[in-house]
């Protein structure tokens, strides 16, 4: 397939009026198992084998002695005629050529700075695959005699053969190892089953990581069987913990990115400290974030980015200044800074304070919500609480209901980090964060 | 208007999937094949940027669906392994029967195969895929142009999908096709004051072409009056009161707080609180709720599913009384319940579940002014940002980006953002006291099923008033 596109686009260039002046071919080729889980038993098998072309084509023109670059990307099926390829190409490049963008380059090639670890899943048979995962989970689930359980575990596995080559003679290729997991577990309460719903992402068949996810699920459902409705309450400290706490984590990160600044959506500006809205506000813990391009155990890991650039640990924001923005190659030429590549993952530093520390005195702490939002240009966040451990000073009473809102506008400088660090979805963490002054909404 | 026309792969692989068909059959008590061929265009106007490319939706590819001794597995693939039609039909049944061997499948019921052969061709004004992109970037660029004044609105950008669905089913007995068009468009804005940003934006959309940008271009001035008022936003006080739902909103409360709670492999997995309520009072005597593919016409509306079930129009709950759940195929027959043509798939190469399509409460009698005198204390909620279910324990989540407060029965002025709405289920449809006569329906968005599965489709009705928790 990747022959034939190349041939359709030598012969666009030969023999048509608007030339391709550069392009990128991404192929992916995936391999997937999947098992559907009700309790023990399986709704159904299935198995999967994709494949897909995104090509990007960009048209050079010059208006007013000026370059401009346009561009357009297609899908071009696996099941494409040569004369379907040729038909979608010409229809992105009268597209493209209807762009009129700043000019930019494609990355040219050089050698990766990064190696992606190879899989344990490589290793195993597609059934032991699906099989020593699920056996993690099931086994947690018993240590719980019944008092918790699985009510539904649905199960992927995926093997990727990602190539991304461009007409500057970039030619990267990767295997990735994908796994992932949502699953819904249940206790009785006095009003009936209560249940909490949670997924995990995995490139390792890491049975600790995934014993310990669900183990932790399971023993907080039980708490939820056990929870009151979240009572009114003053401003009292809110602690974010896991994919919330990630999430304040990559609301810095991702107004970092050159494409966010270059469009005005972020209000970071480089060399600014980015944790206080104004220079009278004192910050409580300063800040430091890199980008990562490979984290042990997480599938978004890659030594390039989308453009073909090769990635390299780089500092982003340095003792909460903004230091380095990451980011489309194409945005940072466009702002004038140094190319480093779009990161899909973070790292951020520990905070000064314990995990015992943040509960000495009262505060709440969510644990599950319904659906955590942050918007990732205003920073306005909120949630309905599904089960949150609500200190009071004396004991810890499970509750649920309600929510919690506010701004990382407004409540950025006052956050504390925890000592703690942990892998979660797109970074290596602290676990957990101390916000002030969020709202919280009580139902009695 | 123009008729839609099906896919010519479709239609020259149509041939071939007859032959796979007929030589799995003798080898499993249920085959059928979903083929699918949906391709189209995305359009981006950006601050200093134009950008074309294709929406997350194009995809094209088989599933092959085999039941033997009750057992169910599935296998699918973007090419066809092999031909003739013997040899990739060896291939798929290798492949069917490894995945069959699973110890851990539960039996079902046979699955039917009822005679039937269909065809659907929809109809658009403008075909996005014969206009000109330079234009189409023109009008995207103009919206968002005229949105940003650099000083209240500091960036806007707009965008325009479509997506030309075709789809064919197979089985021995099926022979199933529908080719339609559905578009959306957006327009976002960001006001800026300090480090202070505020969002909102209006979204459009329908089984129409390029005709929809014209009710998006309507939309500017209102937009940047609101983008203007929400700068000067305040938090919610948190508490109970009266609320407004716009018809987007309130459409995503019977989408959200009902419609995920009744999609009936909830009921399999026994994971839905509704089950208990079939034939109960779940609502007022003004709430009355259907979702269906069939009866409307906005992005959820089909002629057959992804398991090769017509569509039907379903009445989730008439005049506060739960009456009926909405199905895919394999929890229908699990639960021997009828089949209501609502077993989707995000693709082909997805697993079918039953998913919502079109969702909305019936109008009422009131008209909106009538329901804003009728506010003591409350606020008019629009701009949904996001909603999520919690079928088993009846939670419901909405958040929206534009509260304005309503005192004695006129609007103060006051705006509050974001606004989290919270609440059980049952005490917010009980408290529904006024519905409007107003009927729109809206589908921009994608509903996930937790958080992957995206499927297209839409929600809406009229406004309601009822009372939630915000904050």
């Amino acid at each position: 397939m990747i022959d034939t596109i190349r041939e359709a686009i030598a012969s666009i260039n030969e023999h048509d009026s608007v030339k391709i002046s550069d392009w990128r071919l991404v192929e992916r080729r995936l391999q997937r198992q999947e098992r559907y889980y009700i309790a023990a038993q399986a709704e159904q098998a299935r198995a999967v084998d994709e494949a897909s072309y995104s090509l990007t084509v960009y048209v050079d023109t010059v208006i007013n002695d000026k370059r401009f670059r346009g561009e357009a990307t297609v899908t071009l099926q696996p099941t494409f005629s040569p004369e379907d390829c040729a038909a979608k190409i010409r229809q992105a490049v009268f597209a493209a050529s209807k762009s009129h963008n700043p000019w930019f380059g494609l990355p040219a090639p050089s050698d990766l700075k990064t190696a992606l670890p190879v899989s344990g899943f490589a290793a195993l048979s597609p059934a032991d695959q699906v099989d020593v995962v699920r056996r993690a989970f099931y086994s947690a689930a018993a240590q719980f005699k019944g008092s918790a359980r699985i009510n539904a575990l649905e199960l992927f596995i995926i093997e990727e053969q990602k190539r991304l080559i461009n007409s500057r003679g970039v030619d990267y290729s990767a295997t990735i190892w994908r796994g992932y997991s949502e699953f819904v577990v249940e206790a009785d309460s006095r009003d009936g089953p209560v249940e909490l719903f949670d997924d995990i992402e995995f490139s390792e068949p890491d049975t600790a990581r995934l014993a310990e996810t669900i183990g932790d699920r399971l023993a907080q459902v039980r708490d939820r069987a056990l929870a009151r409705p979240t009572p009114q309450m003053e401003r009292i400290p809110v602690i974010l913990r896991g994919k919330e706490a990630e999430t304040v984590f990559s609301w810095f990160f991702d107004n970092s990115r050159t494409e966010m600044i270059y469009s005005k959506a972020s209000a970071f500006e480089p060399g600014e400290n980015v944790q206080k809205a104004s220079d009278r506000e004192d910050v409580a813990e300063p800040l430091d974030v890199w980008s990562e391009p490979v984290i042990s155990g997480l599938p978004s890991s890659t030594a390039f980015d989308t453009d073909g650039f090769p990635l390299e640990r780089t500092p982003v924001i340095e003792k909460g200044v903004l230091t380095t923005l990451i980011g489309s190659v194409r945005h940072a030429d466009w702002l004038g800074v140094p190319r480093k590549g779009a990161f899909p993952l973070f790292s951020v530093s520990p905070g000064s304070m314990s995990l015992e520390a943040m509960h000495a005195a009262p505060y709440l702490e969510p644990v599950m919500f319904s659906d955590f939002q942050l918007d990732p240009v205003t920073g306005d966040f909120g949630a309905e609480l599904r089960l949150a451990y609500y200190f009071d000073g004396k004991k810890v009473i499970p509750v649920s209901g309600g929510s919690i809102s506010g701004s990382l506008s407004t409540l950025r400088s006052s956050m504390r980090r925890s000592r703690e660090t942990a892998v979660a979805t797109l970074s290596r963490c602290p676990v957990a964060i101390l916000l002030q002054g969020a709202t919280i909404t009580g139902i009695r | 208007m123009q008729k839609r026309s099906h896919s010519p792969f479709l239609l020259a692989a149509k041939p071939q999937l007859v032959g796979i068909i007929e030589e799995l059959r003798p080898h499993f008590d249920y085959i059928s094949a979903l083929a699918t061929d949906d391709r189209g265009l995305s359009y981006f106007a950006l601050p200093g940027e134009t950008r074309t490319s294709e929406p997350m939706w194009v995809q094209r590819g088989f599933v092959f669906r085999a039941q033997r001794r009750g057992k169910v597995a599935e296998y699918a693939c973007a090419v066809l392994p092999g031909a003739p039609a013997t040899k990739a039909a060896a291939e798929i049944r290798a492949r069917l029967e490894a995945l069959l061997a699973d110890p851990t499948l539960i039996a079902f019921p046979q699955i039917p195969d009822e005679p039937a052969v269909s065809e659907y061709l929809g109809e658009i004004e403008e075909d996005p895929f014969r206009a000109d992109p330079e234009a189409i970037l023109a009008r995207l660029t103009a919206l968002r142009e005229k949105l940003t004044d650099g000083k209240v609105v500091v960036m806007a950008q707009s965008r325009y999908e479509c997506v030309d669905v075709s789809r064919l089913f197979l089985s021995p007995k099926r022979s199933l096709i529908q080719s339609f068009l559905w578009s959306q468009a957006y327009l976002f804005g960001v006001a800026r004051r300090g480090q202070v940003s505020k969002m909102s934006y209006r979204p459009v959309s329908g089984r129409k072409g390029l005709e929809l940008l014209r009710t998006l271009e309507t939309s500017v001035p209102e937009l940047a009056r609101e983008l203007s008022d929400l700068l000067g936003a305040q938090p919610m006080e948190p508490g109970e009161y009266e609320v407004i739902l716009d018809p987007d909103m309130a459409g995503t409360l019977a989408h959200e707080a009902f419609g995920h709670g009744v999609e009936t492999d909830m009921f399999f997995k026994k994971r839905a609180r509704a089950v208990e309520y079939l034939g109960k009072r779940v609502g007022s005597d003004l709430v009355t709720m259907y979702d269906g593919a069939a009866g409307v016409d906005q992005t959820g509306s089909y002629l057959f599913d992804d398991e090769g079930v017509f569509s039907s129009k379903t009445c989730v709950i008439d005049r506060g009384i739960f009456k009926s759940g909405i199905s895919d195929t394999l929890s229908a027959l699990a639960l021997n319940i009828p089949r209501t043509g609502n077993g989707r798939r995000e693709a082909y190469s997805h697993k079918a579940y039953a998913r919502m399509t079109n969702t909305y409460f019936a109008p009422g009698t009131s008209n909106l002014d009538e329901m804003i005198a009728s506010v003591k204390h409350g606020w008019k909620l629009s701009q949904l940002n996001s909603g999520m279910e919690d079928p088993r324990n009846w939670g419901i989540q909405l958040i929206c980006m534009v509260g304005r407060e309503i005192q004695d029965g006129k609007f103060t002025g006051r705006v509050a953002s974001p606004i989290v709405c919270s609440g059980y289920v049952p005490d917010v449809l009980s408290a529904v006291s006024m519905v409007s006569g107003d009927f729109e329906l809206g589908g921009s968005g994608a509903c996930g099923k937790g958080h992957k599965e995206y499927a297209k489709v839409s929600s809406g009705g009229p406004y309601v008033k009822t009372k939630m928790r915000l904050g």
